[in-house]
């Protein structure tokens, strides 16, 4: 059995890669498709066109930095499990050369 | 997902242009026989120029404006979606990881990254609700414009009909048509007060996220939604993870 909770560490990383994909799928097709052309708007309107445009932008700005948030911690987790599952490998195959 | 949906998204732009060209195609031709059933009285031209400058740069596809509101609504659902999923996930990590790097990224993912995802769930509920109100907007200023010229120039119509037009005749189809085009704006000016209170709603939903994310020169900072270096030191320490 594993020293670390490596087995855990790597669902929970899994898991939030999996919910970084979920939020770029769910929100970056549909956020493409908010984009209104100047045209949309009445005249008397059109001073809030740029204001429409800026809350779009910052919506996918936030978004996008959520989702590279959730899928750096995500690969951190299964860089860290692999890391010791490899040291916990030689540490093994150091004690079996020892006793050879 | 929803019917309608597709990679490219909700709107055709090319397809509202054209909507919005027959809408104030169909806002011309109401006007062009409204002028005709006026003549010879000569407010025909007013009829027209008031269309013209104030009327039809104004009437614009509510298609747009209707199916926005709905997909902000989706998406406002979605974030409230990832929320509830993000929250399950944190509650999970605390089962199995309880230290000081576990109260680090306990106090990261509530403090920064579920608040990050409140604040878009509720930009896009601002979102929702302005397009709608701009939706209601376009739409009852047209139905109320094409009714009153409708109106007007059947009215127009049937005076002329009576008989040959006396001068009271026409004094009251110009009498008719100012009622009509005071009605007119009346009508504009109080779309102009919905577009306001609907640019006001977009203010808000700007300061939703300005409030949690502008840095000094007003632009949208995500800095503090990034994963901390110090917190990535700690999540590489897996000495610090419940040992099994």
């Amino acid at each position: 059995m594993s020293q670390y909770a490596t087995e855990a560490m790597r669902a929970l990383g899994s898991s939030f890669s999996t919910y970084a994909d979920d939020l770029d799928q769910q929100t970056r097709p549909t956020l493409a498709g908010l984009e209104l052309p100047e045209g949309a708007f009445p005249l008397f309107a059109m001073p809030a066109a740029n204001d429409y445009a800026q809350s779009l932008l910052a919506v996918g700005a936030v978004t996008t930095a959520l989702r590279d948030t959730f899928d750096a911690i995500g690969a951190a987790l299964h860089r860290v499990a692999g890391h010791y599952e490899q040291l916990e490998a030689d540490q093994a195959a150091g004690f079996h050369r020892s006793h050879d | 997902m929803p019917a309608g949906w597709d990679e490219g998204g909700w709107t055709d732009t090319d397809s509202d242009a054209f909507d919005t060209f027959l809408i104030r195609g169909l806002v011309a031709a109401a006007t062009s026989g409204l002028i005709v059933a006026l003549e010879p009285s000569g407010a025909g031209m007013a009829a027209a120029t008031l269309t013209g400058l104030l009327v039809m740069p104004n009437v614009v596809d509510p298609e747009p404006w209707l199916s926005n509101s709905g997909t902000w609504g989706e998406l406002k659902n979605a974030y409230d979606s990832m929320h509830a999923q993000l929250l399950s996930q944190i509650e999970k990590v605390d089962g199995f990881w309880q230290d000081s790097a576990a109260t680090q990224f306990h106090a990261f993912a509530t403090g920064d990254l579920l608040p990050a995802l409140e604040r878009l769930a509720q930009t896009c509920s601002l979102m929702d609700s302005y397009c709608a109100q701009m939706a209601t907007g376009v739409i009852t200023t047209l139905g109320a414009f094409l009714v009153a010229t409708v109106s007007a120039a059947v009215a127009a119509v049937a005076a002329n009909a009576a008989g040959p037009v006396s001068p009271a005749v026409k004094i009251g189809i110009f009498a008719s048509w100012a009622a009509f085009a005071v009605a007119v704006i009346g009508l504009l000016a109080g779309f102009v007060m919905t577009v306001w209170l609907a640019a006001k709603t977009l203010g808000d939903a700007n300061d939703e996220l300005a409030n949690k994310f502008a840095d000094r020169s007003g632009q949208i900072d995500t800095a503090s939604i990034r994963l901390p270096e110090s917190l990535k030191i700690v999540i590489g320490d897996p000495a610090e993870w419940v040992q099994r």
